[in-house]
């Protein structure tokens, strides 16, 4: 289990997270929502790593990985997808893949298993094409697979419907679907509680750093 | 499974997809291209001696040692995005340790672990400067430490036996048969060309360049981002402190000219146009050690000229990636990269 005890997060006199508790189970997801400036991605990242909470702990499996840095934690099986898509721009889809897959597996396994992740999330037509040259939509398919092949138990995701047309808004919502039925523990934030419906299994809204269960 | 990472548990396989075959042809292509390369490399070298007389073979010497320090300044800028404008420090600092310890021992067998020593020292150096990701003041603080190191070095002198040495004029080296050098430096030239080559087109390769895309990213797919700096930053000033040994030796002396800027910009310039592969950045070498040679020619310090033009162009070329393509034997057949 993902457990967050009492996080807050203090910009100098800016308070933008006040004793946030949370609990994500393996396979369960949770929508995080809540206006601009709310602390929603304050939050994922601190519980990712790239940010420290200024008291509070964050728990993985029991473990207490608050001061681990951010290549530790996805080592125990977190991962994240950036809200603006962090692609390696100058390598190709299959080379952004590989490199999670790379973590767990040995060179072989590693390339078997970067292929077939494309193949479950109908990337394979991008596979060897640089991700500089993807579109904004593909990029975000991209970033959410890449989320995956590090094999996490719960992937944190920034905002995953944010700038997308309707089409790619489908199939990204596609993609959450197939990760959810895989087992993955999801943390998802977004701004309307509306586009979570269907997905998440709870939905909390966050606003002035508190916290509050709406489903 | 690796390491003491965790076990994973909800990913059974997907199915029987053998898409990857793609990718290890496209790599089994790339070693083809590189070995290609280096034997055209290997037999240019073995037989530039027979038809070189001795100022060329003398300027081919110093092209090969200008190769090898920007194949190794140029791995630090295409696998971790890091451009060192502090490459001089290794490549004098050598020379100088060098110098100092034949100073004081007589041993010139101690010459190559001085180069290594100055090396290490020089690539713990890029390396913590390389702890900040802000790429921008990385370039200024290395050229800023590099500049300040090229002005101070004058003021460092050594008395040894009631003489001064140092300074200005700086140190003498034993004096060796151009043959000789010449020798060594092409078997280190082939030797970091196969290697760099090799690393380019290789896994550990792909999370090297990982670091050079985006730092960020690359700590979210678990790679340790920090441990792949460190060894870029020592790999790169190694080689090149070992370039910079040679090239002292070639010079029979080391002063304070081996810090300057133009030894500090050499490799940026040599890479302006080709900077994508091994090929690209000894041609580049070549042509530059040549270019300035005939230029001075005309009038001393002439070259200096044709840099700051490269230099003034060196954003446009860059940036637009007009020569973006590799420059290799694969890209002139249209196999490149």
């Amino acid at each position: 289990m993902l457990k967050l005890k009492g996080i807050s997060k203090q910009f100098n006199s800016l308070v933008v997270l006040k004793e946030v508790n949370l609990d994500l189970r393996k396979g369960e997801v949770i929508g995080l929502c809540g206006p601009n400036g709310s602390g929603k991605s304050t939050l994922l990242r601190i519980i990712s790593g790239f940010e420290r909470p200024t008291c509070g702990k964050v728990f993985l499996d029991d473990r207490d990985v608050t001061k681990l840095a951010v290549e530790r934690r996805v080592e125990l099986g977190l991962s994240f997808a950036f809200q603006i898509p962090r692609p390696f721009a100058r390598l190709t889809v299959y080379e952004n893949i590989l490199l999670g897959c790379m973590l767990r597996y040995g060179k072989e396994e590693a390339m078997e298993r970067a292929g077939q992740l494309l193949k479950t999330f109908d990337l394979e037509s991008l596979a060897d094409r640089k991700a500089e040259n993807l579109s904004q939509g593909e990029l975000k398919l991209l970033e959410l697979c890449r989320s995956l092949s590090t094999e996490p138990d719960y992937v944190l995701l920034d905002e995953p419907y944010a700038a997308l047309d309707k089409e790619n808004t489908r199939k990204v919502r596609r993609m959450l679907r197939k990760m959810k039925g895989m087992g993955v523990g999801m943390l998802v934030t977004a701004h309307r509680t509306k586009i979570l419906e269907g997905l998440a299994d709870e939905i909390f809204w966050i606003e002035l750093g508190r916290i509050g269960r709406v489903k | 499974m690796k390491g003491d990472v965790r076990v994973s548990s909800g990913y059974g396989g997907y199915g029987g997809y053998e898409g990857y075959e793609r990718y290890e042809k496209r790599i089994k292509k790339e070693r083809k291209i590189l070995l290609t390369e280096f034997s055209i490399l290997a037999l240019l070298l073995l037989i530039a001696p027979f038809i070189s007389g001795f100022y060329i073979l003398w300027l081919v010497t110093l092209g090969i040692i200008y190769s090898i320090y920007t194949l190794a300044w140029n791995c630090m800028e295409t696998m971790v995005g890091r451009t060192s404008l502090g490459h001089a420090i290794p490549f004098g600092s050598a020379g100088y340790l060098a110098a100092i310890l034949l100073l004081y021992t007589q041993n010139s067998l101690l010459l190559p672990i001085a180069w290594l020593f100055a090396g290490f020292i020089s690539g713990l150096l890029l390396f913590v400067l390389s702890l900040s990701r802000d790429r921008v003041a990385f370039v200024f603080v290395t050229f800023l430490i590099g500049a300040a190191i090229w002005i101070l070095s004058p003021l460092f002198t050594i008395t040894e036996g009631g003489s001064i040495y140092g300074g200005e004029e700086g140190f003498s080296l034993p004096s060796v048969e151009i043959s000789t050098i010449y020798g060594i430096a092409a078997l280190l030239l082939l030797a970091s060309f196969l290697f760099f080559g090799i690393f380019r087109t290789s896994l550990i390769g792909l999370k090297f360049r990982s670091v050079r895309d985006d730092e960020r990213a690359a700590k979210i797919v678990g790679v340790k981002v920090n441990r792949i700096k460190a060894y870029c930053s020592l790999i790169s000033a190694i080689v090149t402190a070992l370039a910079g040994g040679l090239y002292s030796l070639q010079f029979s002396h080391v002063s304070p000219e081996v810090f300057s800027i133009h030894i500090a910009l050499f490799p940026f310039i040599a890479t302006i146009f080709f900077r994508n592969s091994e090929m690209g950045s000894i041609a580049g070498s070549f042509i530059l050690v040549f270019a300035s040679n005939y230029l001075n020619s005309i009038f001393p310090q002439l070259h200096l000229l044709l840099y700051a033009i490269l230099l003034i162009l060196s954003p446009l070329v860059r940036r637009s990636g007009s020569f973006k393509g590799r420059f290799s034997i694969g890209s002139i057949r249209g196999g490149g990269n």
